[in-house]
């Protein structure tokens, strides 16, 4: 009886919680049902709608224990309401009302000559392919009424249409279902790195075969330029919705079930491995966005080239000066002729050296490292400014099949990641930034090295305090002035103009970069980290 | 005065190429052996160096309370001309040709096409010393190989008949057509001088060349002497309309080698756009989202529209001068909408610049072939005005903060500064016209707009310059009716 009472409160909370947020949609109001037997597969999965989920992950942790204690082994039972009120992804489609928003739709309308007089961007599948629902996402063609707008970007956006598993999965049985098996009813795998990595990649990289692209005319328009992604940090940077108590669940399990059911590894950080297979995966995005932007018919034409936006912005975009650093650090390419947006190559780089060196992995793809295939697709854009179609299809395609096999490689059930090599890794990252080896980083590239060595630096410490937590905010408060290193945000994510300060604050750090001081930065913090008596 | 008026950063970005020589095919001597990048940069006539001007007795007077008779002097000792050569010994120098992966800059070709005196052998006069291409760029550059005229030109009987000297193959620099061309032949380039996006990204500075404003900073070794009351205004006018014509021309040989293939062809060729449509920080709502790209497709690259700039606008105000009667201002912008593709069609582009530089070439045989232009100051003071009109042209209608959108014709600060330049060029050009000029002091809304336009410290591209705050400017220094 009392446990009846308990479940009653559960219940109630997210319907109370519902009314506030789901005023548009009938909530279920049916509590979760064990399933009865094996899935139905056939047909398609449909949208069941956030208001189903909010049934059991719009509570809270307290509550959720209290009813189902052996649920909360792996969830919180808050997910719905952190994302609701703290995730960037629930603000998604609220941007394109934003102010930024309304900018664009008033460029974009002259742009692409919309005769409707009161089109905006909300109405453009376009923008609405990242920044809503869509319902539709195979086919093609899609009108206005094939997108869900009201809540952004929501669960069933990367987890998967839940009309087949949104049931069965609040059974305790579907634990023992094998990622492949859920994946025929439609629920994606986020705790596998790779699949993870290229659910988030399709939008903060871009898909063409999604219609997922930011290109140059929509930068100009006004959209923000998509930052560096590194999907372990932005991972962290959102407010997470994972019980990161989930692990103490894993460890009862055998070690070819948690690995086979949980892609987790005992003794390893998972964000390590989330980190590295996803470096590869993101530069994957990139080069497969680059090959099907040649595909499409126009770019072959005499007077067509690659978008823009497939270039480093800041090479082109920085006011002029005397004493240019860019001058100074002796073009390994050419001068004058734009290389392709580097934002994943220089940790890309980072995880295939350390994999081969420090993991022995074979990562070589015809007997060519990264380093030698990403050289061989740079000389294209050196050799003439953006390109020959021919050659940059033929190096970028080599490039996305020696992906293949590093995510293959680096996603061995295999003890990869432990404690010492995840140190490793952290600290090759920081060498790599401090060194002069480099000889030049673009802004781009430096802020995701910053936020990897970050994210490694967590993990490495154990959370927000250590010796080199210590001497990173010492050396960030000296530098308090003229920040040579913004960290991941995470802040008041109710602050309205989050987003305009923020992209205030990026171009802040990207137009007054500077290298020396970061090197000098990174130089101390390795040497922290090795124990060394920093100079 | 005008030389300290004029001295914008465009104006000393100037100081690095200084190679000047008529772009007159080659007659009296055969190409055979001669490299084919110097064909096109050789006079029609040998070279002797500047040592054969400089006689005491002829060029070298070293009497600087005279200009006659000290020529050489004066060039050797203050006319940047002559430190052509040693520019290319600077660091700076240095640092460019090793990014750039080139021979050291004094023995690179390249360079010394426009900062040294580098003749091929047979091209060589008999006094011509091997050192002399440490002359940088010496007299003959411009005035043209001085093999068969330099023992007669001083005689009484030839040196007053320009005919004769130019059938010997002296440069006809009191013809300003000619003159200018002759300066464009290094600040704008051609066919096998030419600074393009590789060597400006090295550290070149971009070439930035309005006539009156080089003129003005040159220490002078002539007279302009039987050039006509007008000759501010003319010398404005034909610079212009020259240079717009040099330019065009070297796109059209930029094209044309991208669009038969040639090996070391560059295209699409960066320095053909407007610098800084690109080269800006980037920010949040900037002026030009507001400014809704100026009729563009937002993120296209624009043409460079710095030498386009006036000839556009003369037409745009049907300017009292002579002119083509079917010349019609779209086909510049015929050639702008090519060239803002991402990589423009090479061939389209040949097409559109010869029909171009056609009009040019016509316009300016008008100019060149009418002996007043711009005769009395009321002429060029109603010029004046309509040019800064035309500039402004929509600001009126804009309301406060918003001006950028709102003007119809200023798009950037190519246009601004060619605006300036004219205007300061024609002021000067309406005071030399009245009967009793007034003082020369430039008003400090002039001063204010030339260190608006100028650089901030240590920038090379102009941050903090909007085309609202220009024309704001502009329109507080236009001038009453007088």
């Amino acid at each position: 009886m009392r446990g009846n009472h308990r479940r009653a409160a559960l219940v109630a909370t997210p319907v109370v919680f519902g009314v506030f947020v789901l005023w548009t949609i009938q909530v279920g109001g049916q509590p979760p049902q064990p399933a009865q037997k094996n899935v139905d597969v056939a047909g398609e999965p449909s949208l069941a709608d956030v208001g189903r989920c909010i049934l059991c992950h719009g509570s809270s942790p307290e509550e959720l224990n209290d009813a189902f204690p052996e649920a909360h082994e792996l969830i919180l039972g808050n997910e719905s309401r952190t994302w609701n009120k703290l995730d960037m992804h629930r603000k998604a489609y609220a941007s394109l009302e934003s102010e930024l928003g309304q900018q664009m739709t008033k460029i974009l309308r002259q742009a692409w000559d919309v005769k409707n007089p009161n089109w905006k961007v909300q109405d453009e599948a376009k923008c609405l392919t990242c920044h809503a629902l869509d319902k539709k996402p195979k086919e093609a063609n899609k009108s206005l009424a094939d997108y869900d707008c009201r809540f952004g970007v929501s669960c069933e956006v990367c987890h998967g249409f839940a009309s087949k598993w949104d049931t069965p999965h609040s059974n305790k049985k579907w634990r023992e279902e094998s990622p492949k098996d859920k994946a025929k009813v439609g629920e994606l795998d986020m705790r596998d790195p790779n699949e993870r990595a290229k659910k988030c990649s399709a939008c903060h990289v871009g898909n063409l075969a999604e219609g997922k692209f930011v290109t140059h005319e929509m930068y100009a328009a006004g959209h923000p330029p998509l930052p560096p992604f590194e999907v372990a940090s932005f991972s962290r940077d959102q407010k997470m919705h994972r019980n990161e108590k989930d692990v103490v669940y894993f460890g009862k399990l055998s070690d070819s079930d948690s690995w086979r059911l949980f892609h987790y590894r005992k003794g390893e950080s998972q964000v390590a491995r989330q980190l590295a297979v996803g470096a590869i995966v993101t530069l994957q995005s990139a080069m497969q966005l680059l090959v099907d932007e040649l595909k499409r018919g126009e770019v072959g034409k005499s007077d067509h080239s690659l978008d823009f936006a497939h270039f480093d912005c800041y090479a082109c975009h920085h006011d002029l000066k005397y004493q240019s650093e860019r001058q100074k650090r002796r073009f390994e390419c050419a001068p004058g002729r734009p290389q392709i947006r580097s934002g994943g190559f220089a940790l890309t780089r980072i995880v295939a050296q350390h994999a081969a060196e420090n993991l022995k992995l074979d990562l070589k793809l015809d007997g060519k490292d990264f380093t030698t295939l990403l050289k061989e697709l740079e000389d294209v854009f050196r050799q003439r400014p953006f390109g020959q179609t021919g050659e940059v299809h033929g190096k970028a395609t080599k490039l996305i099949d020696w992906a293949d096999k590093a995510i293959t490689e680096l996603s061995q059930d295999k003890l990869l990641y432990s404690p010492d090599q995840t140190r490793n890794l952290m600290l090759l990252i920081m060498e790599e930034v401090g060194s002069s080896k480099t000889e030049w980083l673009d802004p781009d590239s430096a802020q995701q090295l910053i936020w990897a060595a970050e994210t490694l630096r967590n993990e490495v410490e154990g959370g927000k305090t250590g010796p080199i937590a210590e001497r990173w905010n010492t050396l960030e408060q000296k530098s308090a002035k003229s920040p040579v290193c913004p960290r991941l945000v995470r802040t008041n994510y109710e602050n309205e103009n989050l987003l305009a300060d923020q992209l205030k604050d990026r171009f802040r750090f990207i137009n007054d970069f500077r290298l020396d001081p970061l090197r000098e930065m990174f130089l101390q913090l390795s040497a922290v980290a090795k124990g060394e008596a920093p100079k | 005065m005008r030389a300290l008026i004029l001295t914008l950063p465009l104006v000393v970005v100037g100081l690095s190429t200084w190679w000047v020589l008529g772009e007159s095919t080659p007659k009296t001597l055969p190409d055979a052996g001669v490299p084919q990048s110097c064909t096109a940069i050789v006079s029609r006539e040998k070279l002797n160096g500047a040592t054969s001007c400089a006689a005491a007795a002829c060029h070298n007077s070293n009497d600087f309370r005279q200009t006659k008779g000290n020529e050489y002097s004066i060039w050797a000792t203050h006319d940047p001309h002559a430190q052509a050569y040693a520019t290319l010994l600077k660091p700076e120098s240095k640092e460019m040709v090793h990014t750039l992966h080139l021979k050291a800059a004094h023995e690179e070709q390249r360079c010394l096409a426009c900062h040294g005196f580098d003749i091929p052998p047979n091209w060589r006069g008999e006094k011509l010393a091997k050192e002399a291409v440490r002359e940088g760029v010496s007299c003959e550059q411009c005035h043209g190989g001085s093999e068969h005229w330099r023992s007669t030109h001083y005689t009484t009987d030839t040196s007053r008949n320009g005919e004769e000297q130019k059938a010997k193959g002296m440069t006809a620099t009191k013809d300003l057509a000619t003159r200018v061309q002759v300066c464009a032949s290094c600040h704008i380039g051609g066919e096998n001088r030419e600074v393009n996006h590789d060597l400006i990204a090295a550290g070149h500075p971009r070439l930035l060349f309005e006539y009156t404003a080089y003129h003005d900073l040159m220490p002078r070794h002539w007279f302009e002497g039987g050039l006509g009351t007008d000759f501010e205004a003319r010398a404005w006018l034909i610079g212009q309309i020259a240079s717009a014509r040099a330019a065009v021309k070297l796109l059209q040989v930029r094209a044309r080698r991208a669009a038969t293939n040639e090996v070391h062809a560059v295209w699409p060729e960066f320095a053909e756009t407007s610098c800084y449509a690109c080269h800006h920080d980037l920010e949040p709502n900037s002026w030009r989202q507001q400014s809704g790209f100026d009729g563009r497709k937002p993120g296209e690259m624009p043409w460079n529209g710095w030498y386009t700039a006036m000839p556009k606008a003369l037409l745009r105000i049907n300017a009292p001068v002579p002119k083509p009667a079917a010349i019609d201002a779209q086909i510049f912008d015929d050639l702008a909408n090519l060239m803002r593709r991402p990589s423009p069609d090479a061939a389209a582009v040949v097409k559109a610049a010869t029909e171009v530089l056609a009009n040019l070439e016509q316009w300016l045989n008008q100019l060149q072939s009418t002996s007043t232009l711009l005769g009395d100051h009321g002429t060029v003071g109603r010029l004046t005005r309509r040019l800064i009109a035309d500039a402004t042209a929509g600001a009126e209608k804009a309301p406060p903060g918003q001006g950028t959108r709102f003007l119809k014709n200023m798009a950037d600060w190519d246009h601004a500064t060619q605006t300036y330049l004219a205007i300061v060029a024609l002021r000067q050009a309406e005071n030399d016209l009245r009967a009793n000029p007034v003082s020369p002091h430039p008003p400090r809304e002039q001063e204010d707009i030339r260190k608006f336009l100028e650089f901030g410290r240590r920038y090379d591209s102009p941050r903090d310059f909007t085309p609202s705050q220009f024309s704001k400017k502009l329109r507080a220094w236009s001038a009453p009716e007088q």
